[in-house]
């Protein structure tokens, strides 16, 4: 018992002392779900209204996160009005981004890239300057302190599930019992609550205070269950090194993905372990072992992985230029190395900065990578793919050109260079040149255009006035058959008793709007409403449902699909 | 026209065989969503296979990634649904005109589709390749979206989602309404109904 009453003691300390030191951010993460509860219960707002609450909420609770962190120390009292200027400072930042964010459809694509980065940036900063700070007051290495954040996570999802499953037991317990309930939105309602009440606190809790060292299973599993397979990995790869060596084949392009994942996944276990093997070394007052060493030595013994990654994606960029995925590939490599020469490098300058400082290296490169002029990883793989493309249309290589320019159509510096620098009938020139070497890369810029319409949607029912007969119509192509915009201007429309009845109808007007429309964003619309094409006095052809491909370069529909119905006064038949 | 049948989806062993046009039938279990354009990918993608090699099965041509689902025994719902509001699984979702599907039917009949729901006549290639592959054609309520949507209890995107509401989608359904339009026999509700009409007239 005695043990029991000082284990609620301490907790009771330690969530006290949490308190204290993150009042403002729980009481955020509370706020937010008992809000999301009661919003599922009775309507609060309207849906826009509750996503911007949501929005400048998460935004704020990760700002109080970063204020409480660094303005908040336990051992003195709290420095009111200093916390108060930080906690208005950092509601007005969420909610500019809240604003910035819900303008970003209104902007060209140029600004609302750059403006994501730079909200990206401002939070990633906060999270590793957070992080960087937590470790120095942990006063720990940064090896231990990720080791016990981990761990302590996972004890807490445990806890989390286990109380998940005991609340389900007892709702079915009341089910099958007392009363039959449909007990699902409750539970949903009530795992909110528990994240908010429960796993975020504690969560918080073993993210700021690592006091507890890790246990033996958790080391023991580290560094005799997980380090084991992180060499193994490597092995594997080593012996993938001697056989591309052997054969002198080129590296495959999932190379580098196996070794990043490998770095990413294997770094953390092989620097946690290398830890505890001297941790454990010392106590005994004895050697690490060659396990140990080999351990201790991983970051070198990973250096032919990181030159594998090297020549892989060099290749590719000599090859086909840099894009934004092969710069964070470059970015990746570069980190690997820092990584890899932290420990000599803080040797030689005398420094006595462990891994933590890897945290700012990462936040610099994330910077770097993302809004930095000239050299962030949009503006640098942009100048590399419009060197290939000049030089390929000087060369007249085409199939590289038209590589580029697939490129350059979602690339923000990449669509405004093709704008300023050529007109549309030089890029329909440019495919034209395409498609007479490579007839099948047609078939890639064909354009899906589909628009219908919900009846149940619509206000009012189809206008009839003035027509003495209504027929419903189907006009089918055939598979793959392809249209000039000649050809939509003399369509025939088959309709009546076994198609008895023909229409001709220009459909020119018609092709060209849902063209327009959809290239102006409106995809996949729903609500069309009925669409009249007056063809004279006696015929009106409604449109319900349209589908087409369209080549914007060439001009050319396939597979176009529309139906509808044909209003007509008797003597319009045939003669119109 | 037959009694009221509550039929389970995908169809156990020997039931399209037992159903006729005019069946007025309720669907329970899964049924998948594709409009054109799923189709037309689904049909680009079995071409551009075979092309390449040996006449595949729908299962093979599952199992080589070629297509995103076995269709083996399973029903097309030609549908595009509207997006689902605040607690709804699935928007209005009304079927659309079935012969727009017409040019890709008989090849996926050909690879084990078994049956389609949607509204409105289909070409001879169509009824001659449901006779030839044992397969059925059903119609859904045009129009009547909203009603139906009820009768959809789960629904999940689980290809080509770039296509937004023309993606397929797995959709769990209970007593889901539908008339047996073509039997596996190629007897066509839209031709004996209106000769039953005119012999009661």
């Amino acid at each position: 018992m005695g043990k029991v009453q000082s284990l609620i003691n301490e907790q009771k300390t330690e969530l006290k002392q949490l308190l204290y030191n993150y009042t403002m951010t729980l009481a955020i993460g509370s706020l937010i779900s008992v809000v999301y509860v009661l919003n599922d219960m009775i309507d609060l707002g309207s849906p826009d209204f509750m996503r911007q609450f949501y929005t400048i909420m998460f935004a704020f609770v990760i700002g109080c996160f970063f204020v409480e962190t660094f303005y908040v120390d336990k051992n003195q009292p709290k420095k009111v009005a200093l916390l108060s200027t930080m906690y208005v400072v950092s509601f007005a930042i969420a909610v500019v981004i809240d604003l910035l964010v819900e303008n970003l459809d209104n902007l060209t694509d140029k600004q609302a890239y750059y403006i994501s980065m730079y909200i990206a940036v401002i939070y990633v900063s906060l999270v590793c300057v957070t992080f960087y700070k937590l470790v120095k007051k942990n006063a720990i290495e940064m090896e231990k302190y990720f080791a016990r954040v981990l761990f302590g996570l996972l004890k807490v999802w445990g806890l989390f599930f286990l109380l998940y499953a005991a609340v389900i037991l007892i709702l079915e317990i009341f089910n099958s019992l007392i009363a039959d309930i449909d007990y699902w939105d409750l539970l949903s309602r009530i795992e909110i609550l528990l994240i908010g009440f429960l796993f975020f606190p504690y969560s918080i809790l073993t993210i700021s205070d690592t006091r507890e060292d890790n246990s033996r299973f958790t080391k023991g599993l580290l560094m005799y269950a997980l380090m084991p397979c992180v060499l193994i990995a490597t092995g594997i790869i080593y012996m993938y090194i001697i056989k591309i060596m052997a054969s002198g084949e080129i590296p495959s392009n999932q190379v580098f993905r196996i070794c990043a994942e490998l770095f990413l996944l294997g770094g953390p276990v092989w620097l946690m372990s290398g830890v505890f093997l001297q941790e454990r070394a010392e106590k005994k007052g004895v050697s690490v072992g060659i396990y140990g060493k080999i351990v201790n030595n991983m970051a070198y013994i990973y250096i032919p992985c990181i030159i594998l990654e090297i020549i892989c994606i060099g290749i590719r960029i000599a090859n086909y230029g840099l894009t934004d995925t092969r710069y964070m590939a470059v970015a990746a490599i570069i980190f690997q190395i820092i990584y890899v020469a932290w420990k000599p490098l803080m040797k030689l300058i005398k420094k006595e900065e462990g891994y933590e400082g890897l945290i700012l290296v990462f936040l610099g490169m994330f910077i770097i990578g993302t809004i930095a002029p000239f050299v962030n990883m949009q503006k640098l793989s942009f100048l590399s793919q419009k060197a290939r493309f000049e030089k390929a249309m000087e060369e007249g290589n085409m199939t590289v050109a038209n590589n580029v320019y697939d490129y350059f159509r979602f690339d923000i510096y990449g669509e405004e260079y093709l704008k300023e620098n050529y007109t549309k009938a030089e890029l329909s020139e440019l495919k034209e040149d395409i498609y007479q070497e490579d007839p099948s890369a047609q078939s890639k810029d064909f354009e899906y255009v589909s628009f219908y319409m919900q009846t149940s949607k619509q206000d009012e029912g189809l206008n009839i006035k003035g027509y003495t007969n209504m027929y419903p119509f189907s006009y089918i192509s055939d598979y793959e058959e392809t249209y000039t915009m000649e050809d939509i201007s003399e369509m025939v429309l088959e309709y009546g008793k076994n198609d008895s009845f023909q229409c001709n109808f220009d459909a020119t007007a018609m092709v060209e709007k849902y063209i327009e429309m959809h290239q102006n964003g409106e995809k996949y619309s729903y609500e069309m409403d009925y669409d009249y094409y007056e063809l004279s006095p006696n015929v009106c052809v409604v449109i319900m449902d349209i589908s087409f491909d369209y080549n914007p370069y060439s001009d050319i529909i396939q597979d176009i699909d529309y139906s509808g119905y044909i209003l007509i006064n008797e003597e319009g038949h045939n003669g119109q | 026209m037959d009694s009221k049948k509550i039929v389970k989806v995908p169809f156990e062993k020997d039931v399209v065989k037992e159903l006729r046009a005019g069946d007025y039938i309720y669907l329970t279990g899964t049924l998948y969503s594709a409009r054109d354009a799923a189709h037309k990918r689904l049909y680009d993608s079995i071409l551009d296979k075979e092309s390449k090699g040996a006449v595949l099965t729908g299962g093979e041509l599952y199992e080589e990634k070629v297509l995103p689902l076995d269709i083996t025994g399973n029903i097309f719902y030609y549908l595009g649904p509207t997006p689902a509001k605040e607690g709804q699984v699935i928007g209005s979702a009304g079927p659309t005109t079935s012969s727009r599907m017409d040019k890709y039917t008989p090849l996926l009949l050909e690879k084990g589709l078994v049956g389609m729901i949607g509204k409105g006549k289909r070409n001879k290639d169509v009824i001659d390749a449901i006779v030839k592959n044992g397969a059925v054609y059903m119609a859904a309520v045009g129009g009547a979206g909203a009603l139906l949507s009820k009768c959809i209890k789960e629904s999940r995107v689980i290809a080509y989602d770039d296509l937004g509401t023309e993606a397929i989608r797995e959709m769990k359904v209970e007593d889901f309404p539908v008339v047996v339009v073509i039997d596996s026999q190629g007897n066509n509700l839209y031709e004996t109904a209106v000769e039953e009409y005119k012999k009661s007239i």
